[in-house]
């Protein structure tokens, strides 16, 4: 009887132990963000988050405390040690994780880039939150129509290395080549890190370079509030107008006391949600990241994957969406 | 050995030194990530890890040690690297300048002008720290990088150096060691000797411990620190070298707050602020301590804030500790000699 006993028993664990390893390990995704603490990339999670609950996956999510690109290294070399099946990176350095993505490549692992994308030698797919073009056109056209079509304007970006800000802000100086915008002057862009603090004195330093400064573009969430704050401190709300790329539950108050007219944002969630799905969807190789392929991204339907023309491909989410005194307080409280 | 064990408490001298307290925090660090993550901490994967943890930081500490061993201290390492490979990148300007080689020389010697600026201020100038002139210098040297910069990253090297060097490594019995590695490992014993065991290390040690002495005994104090300084930025440019091969790219912010992990390298293997002290054995099981510890604490909580409080309670665990011993071992001494003294 004992022996029986026994019997069934090593028999019962050495089938669970052989389930154990048969059942199908989850997929995983590392995704890797500019800086923690930053509500955009927040918000960004919560779309991976929303993605995991319909598709089932495990992620793991971090950022450099400080914007550096060796931060993000020291992160993805982690990814790879834990072995994931995809890393998602929005990089701080288009160029700077190239190398140690490629390590990641070689070793398996699908790398997609969302909002700002990695150089194509390092990634699989990029996901774009909207057309570059459009994106850099809407602000000029904002700050254009805000400061009335002339006079002199800056723009205050994050990084000069994170390749999404260049983009939009050689689409804004191709917009201002534009007629109807022959007397307005960009007179300089300087760069705030993405930093609240370095953006705060590089706005405050913008306002004492130029007295006659009428408007400021900043195309980066970071960036827009801390501006907001230097032109509110400095009393010059309405004086010196600001648009730009801003979180609406950042920028509300600004908004609603006109420091700010109007601005604009796609939705970060999307972006995330639209993120997991393509690194899901490659993962399990149903896309190789080859211009021409498309995946269902959920509730965001089919996506398309295009020739995104820098030797690797991309795909887009939407459209940026303006948000104004009057329409804030339906999304401050969403992201 | 004569290990006296007529009491069975007396440690003999060899083993009350502080590498073995970093043996046994290595061993203790491993085993408990081991136990965590079985499948992900092991020493193969650590292996691969250490050129994250590693190999600049490595060579930056070699360097403050020299400054470490002669009291003063040194907080612009980490500007020095980034100011050094800003100018070999510039000048290499990816490809389209002057030979990689040259550049790279051209780093050497940007590096060994800082530490020259350094040195000579800090001899000339006795009557201020050098934690403030350094703290001057390494704004400088950024800002200086930053003039040469401005926002924008250089980078696009030879495949040699960004990919072999950066992210290669080699097979040694069935182990992948990564190829940066094996230069820190390769280099530290010629450092070793040097520094513990020839003539112009030892004057090192000696300026250290006592100044004055040193002076009186006909060494050229001033010369030797000035000489110092300058291996010191030397050690930080080699530092930056190795830190550009695995970003393959340098901003002006490279390397920002990697002088402190070099100087908590340094202090973690023995060294001390107040000069005299410091070993090479110490700093090596420091740096693998630290990349156990780090690449651990990594994995378990992915989060780069308490990799930094983890860092700094082991500092002063470890600075702690001896001192704790020392003077434990003082009380009972004076309790046995009051015991012998009742005993008569």
């Amino acid at each position: 009887m004992k022996k029986l006993i026994s019997l069934i028993l090593a028999l019962v664990m050495t089938l669970s132990i052989a389930s154990l390893a048969l059942a199908e390990k989850p997929i995983k995704i590392g995704v890797v963000y500019k800086q923690t603490g930053n509500p955009f990339f927040e918000a960004g999670v919560r779309g991976f988050e929303e993605a995991q609950k319909e598709l089932g996956f495990e992620f793991i999510h971090n950022g450099p405390a400080d914007s550096s690109n060796e931060g993000q290294i020291q992160i993805i070399e982690g990814y790879i040690q834990q072995e994931v099946d995809a890393i998602a990176i929005s990089a701080n350095d288009a160029a700077g994780v190239v190398s140690v993505l490629q390590t990641a490549m070689e070793k398996g692992i699908k790398v997609i880039s969302w909002d700002s994308k990695v150089e194509a030698a390092g990634r699989n797919l990029n996901i774009d939150p909207s057309v570059a073009q459009n994106i850099g056109r809407v602000q000029v056209e904002e700050i254009a129509k805000q400061i009335g079509y002339e006079g002199q304007i800056a723009i205050l970006s994050a990084g000069a290395t994170m390749d999404n800000q260049n983009t939009w802000i050689r689409y804004m100086q191709e917009e201002l080549e534009k007629p109807e915008y022959e007397k307005i002057e960009l007179v300089t862009i300087v760069y705030g890190d993405d930093l609240t603090d370095k953006s705060y004195q590089e706005m405050q330093g913008l306002i004492n370079s130029y007295p006659d400064l009428k408007g400021v573009v900043s195309p980066t969430t970071v960036g827009i509030a801390a501006a907001a704050v230097a032109i509110k401190d400095m009393g010059l709300s309405g004086k010196i107008k600001l648009t730009g790329l801003g979180l609406p539950s950042e920028m509300a108050d600004a908004l609603k006391d006109g420091t700010c007219e109007g601005m604009y944002l796609w939705n970060p969630i999307d972006l995330g949600y639209v993120a997991a799905y393509a690194s899901v969807a490659m993962v399990k190789g149903e896309i190789t990241g080859a211009a021409g392929e498309s995946f269902e991204a959920g509730r965001l339907g089919t996506k398309e994957i295009m020739d995104a023309g820098d030797g690797g491909t991309f795909t887009l989410v939407g459209d940026p969406f303006r948000f104004t005194p009057e329409n804030i307080d339906d999304w401050k409280d969403v992201y | 050995m004569s290990a006296n064990t007529k009491n069975g408490l007396k440690i003999p001298a060899w083993l009350k030194r502080r590498e073995w307290l970093l043996v046994v925090l290595v061993v203790l660090t491993y085993l408990f990530f081991n136990s965590q993550a079985p499948s992900i901490y092991t020493f193969p994967k650590l292996l691969n890890q250490t050129r994250v943890y590693m190999v600049d930081v490595g060579f930056m500490a070699m360097g403050i040690l020299l400054v470490l061993i002669l009291g003063d201290i040194d907080i612009s390492v980490a500007s020095i690297a980034a100011l050094s490979a800003t100018v070999m990148s510039v000048t290499y300007n990816a490809g389209k300048g002057i030979p990689f080689g040259l550049s790279i020389i051209l780093m050497l010697l940007v590096g060994a002008a800082c530490g020259l600026v350094n040195g000579l201020l800090i001899t000339k100038f006795k009557e201020l720290f050098p934690m403030i002139i350094t703290l001057a210098t390494s704004t400088l040297y950024r800002g200086i990088a930053y003039i040469i910069l401005k926002d924008q990253s250089a980078g696009s090297f030879p495949s040699w150096f960004a990919r072999d060097l950066g992210y290669g490594s080699i097979n040694i019995l069935g182990l992948e060691f990564p190829i940066m590695l094996l230069c820190l490992l390769g280099f530290i014993p010629f450092y070793h000797v040097w520094l513990h065991h020839t003539v112009s290390g030892r004057y090192l040690f000696a300026v250290g411990t006592n100044l004055t002495a040193s002076r009186y005994s006909g060494l050229k104090t001033d010369r030797i620190k000035l000489t110092a300084f300058v291996v010191n930025a030397m050690f930080a440019a080699v530092g930056g070298f190795f830190l550009t091969s695995r970003t393959g790219s340098v901003k002006y912010t490279i390397g920002t707050g990697f002088e402190m992990q070099a100087i908590a390298v340094a202090i973690l293997g023995g060294a001390s602020t107040s000069g005299g002290k410091g070993s090479v054995p110490g700093l090596l099981l420091a740096l693998i301590l630290l990349t156990a510890l780090k690449n651990g604490l990594m994995l378990l909580y992915n989060d780069a804030f308490i990799l930094n409080l983890a860092v700094g309670l082991l500092l002063i665990l470890v600075v702690l500790i001896p001192n704790i011993t020392s003077s434990l071992n003082a009380r009972r001494n004076v309790r046995r000699q009051r015991m012998s003294l009742a005993k008569t």
